[in-house]
């Protein structure tokens, strides 16, 4: 049978990723879509295409990451990578005991990359779109020289230097993130109890 | 006359078919795909009479170049004037990118049949994103936000497609480092899926204790017993020696080697030993506690004339001086043992570790 052989061929197909990686994106992309609009105050399909925009852009970039630097580690956990990939566990080498270290590090490096990955890439597509920014740039006061010396005392924190827009990304971020690693959990936990 | 009429009376039948036909292959305007296709026809055609004629390589390779490039436009246009879908996604610009993509890539010498399905993906993307940015006489303009819009999506979701099919390539790379991996099941895994009704491939392990055995025979097949014995008392250091041989005659020495490791354990049996060949599985698996690869030998004691290969009886062990010594104070009885090794054909495959 030609059709069986061709998939013979083909081997082993990364299906399982592609499933899920598409209903982590949708998720996020939904829930960011949510968080961009009510805080940015913008209209639904705006929200929804930077949400998409800047989710498939941080997948994309750390499809690319990982692509690259996967034939540069070290022979021992590049092999607990292809275990954990293949067999969803690890095994018992050299490695074995520093990697939940690694693991927990790779999900902070990978939370801070994807939110200024997030950051640069509104920027830039508001850029592209010719959007004015969307909040109003508040004009600095003329402050006399006590007041600055306050100002920078606190911190300039009351003042919103911190703007809405990075506020909007890192609650977007940040609620993404955590619906994707409830989700991650709660496969485990199925396929645990099966 | 009857014949005639018969023939005008099928001919008025088949009329509508012949200006189907007609139409089908005459293009209603110069400007429209059909045009495209028979130039690229053409095109090829005198490659053909070019590489007859042993024009120079630059003639024909152009005239190619042009068949290819009016072929992916060709087909591309027909499918877009034809709006064919598939789930809702347009396939001109997928069906000619993967026509580009084939031409391009065949022009680099080599195998690039993995760079040129990678690539798919964003060639199919800019064949969408590039007429965007042109006005129809060749201008170059900037469209509208909405546009923009849509243009980022596109490349960034080519971009993501490429990534899948890289992954897939990169999947196939681990499994020609590892191929014992093949052998495993990938039920629990969250990447990958092996379409069910494929029989997974033997591992490599069989192959190492093939080897394995074969050193054997030679090391403890018709042999006197006494230098039997004496090798097994040695196990240890000969399984040093033993291991080397195998990984140098291994022909194809994969990544995969330093996964396996190769033990031999004698245990007594009633007439002799009982080998149990192992090849034990140190790399990753679906196995929660490993698993190992299992072959047993019977090491048997035969009793034969004491004249030994002279008789013409014995399959005779040509090599049989060393362990003359050994044999010495037999000759008395009449009979000396030797040794006798046979395997069985399977091989196990036993999870966890051997005990």
């Amino acid at each position: 049978m030609p059709f069986a052989d061709f998939f013979d061929e083909l081997g082993v197909l990364p299906l399982r990723a592609i499933a899920f990686q598409s209903l982590l994106l949708l998720v996020a992309i939904a829930l960011e879509a949510i968080i961009l609009r009510q805080r940015l105050r913008i209209g639904y399909r705006p929200s929804a295409q930077y949400a998409a925009t800047l989710n498939l852009l941080a997948t994309s970039l750390g499809w690319l990451t990982f692509l690259s630097l996967e034939p540069l580690t070290p022979e021992p956990f590049r092999t607990q990578i292809i275990s954990y990939i293949l067999f969803n566990h690890f095994y018992f080498n050299e490695w074995a005991g520093n990697l939940p270290i690694v693991l927990i590090l790779a999900g902070i490096i990978s939370f801070f990359a994807t939110l200024w990955i997030k950051l640069k890439g509104l920027e830039w597509l508001l850029k592209l779109l010719g959007i004015t920014p969307i909040e109003e740039p508040e004009k600095d006061p003329i402050l006399s020289r006590k007041e600055r010396y306050e100002l920078a005392r606190r911190g300039r924190q009351e003042k919103g230097t911190t703007s809405t827009r990075t506020v909007a990304v890192l609650e977007a971020n940040a609620v993404s993130f955590t619906a994707i690693l409830l989700l991650l959990l709660l496969r485990d936990a199925i396929e645990s109890t099966y | 006359m009857f014949a005639f009429l018969q023939k005008l009376f099928i001919f008025k039948v088949f009329q509508p078919f012949f200006t189907g036909i007609r139409d089908f292959f005459i293009p209603s305007s110069y400007f429209s795909w059909k045009t495209m296709i028979y130039l690229s026809l053409f095109s090829w055609l005198m490659s053909w009479l070019a590489f007859g004629l042993e024009a120079t390589r630059f003639t024909v390779m152009l005239l190619t170049s042009f068949s290819w490039l009016f072929l992916s436009f060709g087909v591309g246009w027909g499918l877009q004037a034809n709006n064919v879908k598939l789930f809702g996604i347009p396939l001109a610009p997928w069906v000619a990118g993967a026509i580009l993509c084939g031409f391009i890539f065949g022009l680099i010498p080599g195998d690039q049949q993995e760079l040129a399905i990678v690539s798919w993906p964003l060639i199919s993307a800019l064949i969408i994103i590039v007429p965007q940015f042109l006005t129809w006489d060749g201008n170059v303009k900037i469209p509208p936000p909405m546009t923009r819009q849509q243009v980022i999506l596109i490349f960034l979701i080519s971009l993501l497609l490429s990534s899948w099919l890289q992954f897939y390539f990169r999947l196939q790379n681990w499994f020609d480092d590892y191929p014992s991996l093949m052998a495993e099941s990938f039920d629990g895994s969250g990447f990958v899926y092996r379409v069910p009704g494929r029989t997974a491939p033997l591992s490599d392990g069989v192959a190492l204790l093939t080897l394995t055995e074969s050193a054997l025979q030679r090391e403890l097949h018709n042999r006197p017993w006494s230098g039997v014995e004496r090798w097994l008392l040695n196990i240890n250091d000969q399984l040093v020696s033993l291991r080397r041989e195998i990984r140098d005659r291994l022909v194809s020495p994969s990544r995969e080697q330093r996964f396996w490791r190769i033990d031999v354990r004698p245990v007594t049996a009633s007439n002799g030993y009982d080998l149990k060949l192992q090849a034990i599985w140190q790399g990753p698996t679906a196995e929660p506690n490993g698993y190992y690869l299992e072959r047993t030998c019977q090491l048997t004691r035969v009793e034969r004339p004491a004249t030994g290969p002279a008789t013409g009886l014995t399959p005779g062990p040509a090599t049989g001086l060393a362990p003359a010594a050994g044999v010495a104070p037999a000759v008395a009885t009449g009979t000396t043992p030797w040794s006798n090794l046979e395997c069985d054909l399977q091989t196990e495959r036993k999870t966890g570790r051997p005990a």
